[in-house]
């Protein structure tokens, strides 16, 4: 008979949770999302930026 | 590693990764002379001198740093995905080099217009500076500067699964 799956809540069975993400890295995660955003948005609308805005119309 | 050897490796980390930011400090004053400079001849040389600034001393810093920073992430107990200070800290001077990588020939190309004799003083006032570009540079490598100082408490999922295992 095959076991039956282990109740990580039964008793002798010791759950290991993995700790939080800290709260400066959510903060951190959040500038570089919003800085990718804005880098996207300025290809979308058409702004220019990189080597290109560097040439001598 | 052995002690010895981690604090040489060390000292040349703290060198090249300060000295990295020195040396975009440095191009920052450049940078800003191209922007608001009004005077062609200034404009012309601080072009050149922002190119050999970078060819120089920032490219083989950067490098110097990555590759440093690397041997003591990997050669140490702090690991390189053990723990959000080192992992978030490698992510931001990867990106900051590539993006220095993708603005070296932009520079170069300023300083080939700056150095042509056919290259009129209009022209040369009209280059954009590369200043949104330096400024945000040297922001990251202060921030990477500020983690590797306090080296905030963090452990990321690996970090964790490997403290369990020991």
């Amino acid at each position: 008979m095959a076991d039956p799956p282990r109740d990580p809540d039964a008793e002798g069975v010791t759950r290991v949770k993995t700790p939080r993400t800290p709260r400066w890295v959510i903060v951190l995660g959040v500038i570089a999302l919003l800085l990718i955003v804005a880098v996207v948005a300025q290809f979308a609308l058409g702004i220019q930026h990189g080597p290109s805005m560097h040439e001598i119309p | 590693m052995p002690p010895a050897l981690r604090k040489f490796a060390l000292a040349i980390h703290l060198t090249t990764s300060v000295g990295w930011i020195g040396a975009v400090v440095g191009y920052l004053a450049l940078d800003v002379t191209v922007a608001i400079g009004e005077d062609p001849s200034v404009v012309r040389a601080a072009w050149i001198g922002m190119d050999l600034v970078v060819s120089g001393a920032i490219v083989p810093l950067a490098f110097a740093s990555l590759v440093t920073g690397l041997v003591m992430a990997l050669g140490t107990r702090w690991g390189l995905f053990r723990h959000w200070w080192v992992l978030i800290s490698f992510l931001l001077t990867l990106g900051a080099t590539g993006v220095l990588l993708s603005e070296t020939r932009v520079i170069a190309d300023g300083a080939a217009m700056a150095t042509d004799p056919a290259t009129s003083a209009d022209e040369l006032l009209a280059l954009p500076s590369t200043l949104p570009h330096s400024v945000g540079g040297l922001v990251v490598l202060l921030a990477v500067q500020v983690l590797n100082v306090y080296k905030p408490n963090g452990l990321t999922p690996y970090g964790w699964r490997k403290l369990q295992e020991h």
